[in-house]
């Protein structure tokens, strides 16, 4: 490693005046600054860990504010609620406007609930001592005519 | 120890921070009177020579030997404290007379400075010396590589490092015989 005769040699062929200089160094460190000195490779670590730990709050907070604006903006666009109108509906003659519907409405209604709920099918209706057994189809062959 | 015999024990996980422990101890004053005499300030030094082993720790494992153990930390030394130099020039924008005037003021700060001794004449003119001949001055004056070794931390033709070594020494030298 050390070349100091040649680089003597080299010196005094074109700068012999540096050769006359010491190269102890001069300029000031502070007290036992080499003896002290330790690479701070452990701490690394550390910043890497804080720097992955900031990293993931930013992540989260942008994620939690993504939600908001997600959350914001369905809610904005969904239809208004509108408000039940109870005291349309409490005042209605339910007699009345049941003469109102003629025999055919009626039995087209019951005839789809049937269709819905499948043929031949029946609803039991619970009351304190039992069941009843309503058969929709009863009707139409009790009745025929 | 021997660099040869910190690599093997660097790659055993029982001995590695012992292994570069050791390797800290060996080259830390060399590295640091190296990036000292680019940076001057000893706070922006310590704070290089840190970065220098960080990156040391971290690459060494896959060091392939194709140069010296000792070569290749300065290899790193020199690429942080060049790096460090363009990040201050950049937040300053700070022209290289400007940069020169600067580092000089810092030495001449120094409390023992003395402008009669040829030691810091020597110091003040290094500083006025184009960086990349800054850097060749240092190694081949101060840590007395020969140019081949040179060559392995700059990556330039030992001709080229002849030259540039040879106008650096006549501008130190005449710059100290004018103030």
């Amino acid at each position: 490693m050390s070349n100091n005769k040649n680089i003597e040699q080299e010196l005094n062929e074109i700068a012999p005046l540096l050769n006359q200089i010491s190269k102890i160094p001069v300029q000031q460190v502070p007290a036992d600054y080499f003896k002290q000195f330790k690479a701070q490779v452990s701490t690394e670590q550390a910043v890497v860990k804080k720097i992955i730990w900031k990293k993931w709050v930013a992540y989260a907070a942008a994620a939690v504010f993504a939600g908001l604006m997600i959350h914001t903006g369905w809610r904005f666009n969904q239809p208004k609620n509108i408000p039940f109108d109870y005291d349309r509906y409490a005042n209605v003659d339910v007699a009345k406007e049941l003469n109102n519907i003629s025999d055919k409405e009626l039995q087209e209604y019951l005839n789809t609930s049937n269709t819905l709920l499948g043929a031949g099918s029946n609803i039991l209706i619970e009351e304190e001592t039992g069941y009843y057994e309503v058969d929709y189809n009863e009707k139409s062959t009790a009745n025929p005519k | 120890m021997e660099d040869q015999e910190i690599l093997i024990q660097f790659n055993q996980a029982a001995t590695k921070e012992a292994a570069f422990t050791i390797l800290v101890a060996k080259y830390r004053e060399r590295l640091y009177w190296h990036i000292r005499r680019l940076i001057v300030e000893h706070d922006d030094t310590d704070d290089v020579l840190q970065n220098t082993f960080l990156k040391v720790w971290k690459a060494l494992a896959g060091f392939k030997e194709q140069s010296q153990l000792y070569t290749w930390l300065y290899r790193i030394a020199t690429n942080e404290s060049l790096s460090f130099i363009e990040q201050k020039q950049r937040k300053s924008a700070m022209s290289f007379d400007d940069m020169t005037e600067v580092l000089s003021n810092q030495l001449k700060a120094d409390s023992y400075f003395d402008s009669n001794r040829l030691e810091w004449k020597l110091q003040i003119a290094i500083q006025q010396l184009p960086e990349k001949q800054r850097i060749v001055f240092g190694l081949r004056y101060f840590d007395e590589m020969s140019y081949d070794e040179m060559s392995e931390v700059l990556g330039t033709s030992t001709g080229a490092l002849k030259a540039s070594f040879h106008h650096a020494v006549k501008k130190v030298e005449d710059f100290i015989k004018n103030n």
